[in-house]
């Protein structure tokens, strides 16, 4: 396992910046349950993300197997919902460390369901 | 007529087992947990308190914070936090630690607990009443100790392990979650005995029906 978990985000996200109109978003019912208790487990850490592993995320990651998932499309909804949530931000005011971490939760969020 | 094939049965009752799954958790883990999640350390003791009868047991977690953990510097506050701060000697906390800590606080307690016989009750039985109870209800709340310079807390230890076995898909345990027994006296000995039985669907007995094949 990797020191923290911001060095396991930053090592898994590409650098592609995220860009979504948050008022044009909506999240499919099926996310909502799994939003709501990775954002309540992790908001409280959004500090200490470079201190930390989240052993539940970097195992979900890291057991996924990436052929299987290569043409799995995200909803938009997902990273809106997780930077409000985690960073009280909108997507567009992450820095590349934030959306590193979106972008990881957002795939442990879709294998997860 | 549909049968059903259960699970076979083999004691003479034939008493339908209840899967579950065991856990032994130890002070060391709960602490590790907790420090993982707030990511830094603080100090810790726990205490395990008998109840009205030996097998029942409770314990006690005491926890102390340094302030530069959990107090927000001055330079983090917006504006007019930094100037309500400066006039009224408030002091605001880490919004993100007092919201990790917070799902391990006690609720408060209060008169209206007197009124609540069954918790009271409850609480004798595991040993939590009299001076024990005060005490807890003291530090129920971040308390600050001037002489030693660190925050107080006491965090219920039953909250921090249904939440260390909770499934991170749902934040809730996979079945019914019972502490059965706690061991061990000291700090570094005390451990929890946990099962969290899983949710089955036990079926009634579907075989051949009495009328089928007894002629009263």
């Amino acid at each position: 396992m990797m020191h923290s978990f911001q060095k396991f985000c930053n090592s898994k996200a590409t650098n592609l910046p995220i860009t979504i109109d948050p008022d044009n978003v909506i999240v499919e019912e099926k996310y909502l349950n799994i939003l709501d208790v990775t954002i309540k487990d992790l908001r409280g850490r959004r500090e200490v993300f470079d201190e930390i592993n989240v052993v539940y995320v970097e195992n979900a990651i890291n057991n996924v197997n990436l052929e299987e998932i290569a043409d799995m499309d995200i909803p938009d909804g997902i990273f809106v919902k997780l930077a409000e949530g985690i960073f009280k931000k909108k997507v567009s005011e992450l820095n590349a460390d934030q959306q590193s971490i979106i972008k990881v939760l957002a795939v442990y969020i879709c294998i997860s369901i | 007529m549909e049968t059903t094939t259960n699970t076979q049965v083999v004691n003479k009752a034939g008493i339908e087992p209840i899967p579950s799954d065991r856990y032994v958790i130890s002070t060391a883990q709960v602490v590790q947990y907790l420090q993982d999640k707030l990511g830094f350390g603080f100090g810790f003791d726990f205490t395990r308190w008998v109840g009205a009868v030996p097998d029942n047991s409770y314990v006690r977690m005491r926890c102390v914070f340094q302030s530069s953990d959990i107090i927000m510097a001055a330079n983090e506050t917006d504006f007019v936090t930094r100037i309500l701060n400066k006039n009224s000697a408030a002091i605001t906390f880490k919004d993100t630690v007092i919201d990790t800590l917070k799902p391990y606080m006690y609720p408060k307690i209060d008169e209206s607990l007197a009124q609540d016989q069954e918790a009271i009750q409850r609480m004798y039985k595991i040993g939590l009443f009299g001076e024990r109870l005060m005490e807890v209800a003291r530090y129920s709340e971040l308390d600050y100790c001037e002489q030693k310079g660190v925050w107080r807390l006491y965090l219920a230890p039953e909250k921090i392990i249904v939440d260390m076995l909770s499934d991170p898909k749902t934040g809730k345990p996979n079945g019914d979650l019972s502490i059965i027994t706690v061991l061990g006296t000291s700090s570094e000995s005390i451990r929890w005995e946990v099962s969290v039985s899983r949710k089955t669907n036990v079926l009634a007995n579907t075989d051949l029906s009495v009328e089928a094949v007894y002629r009263a």
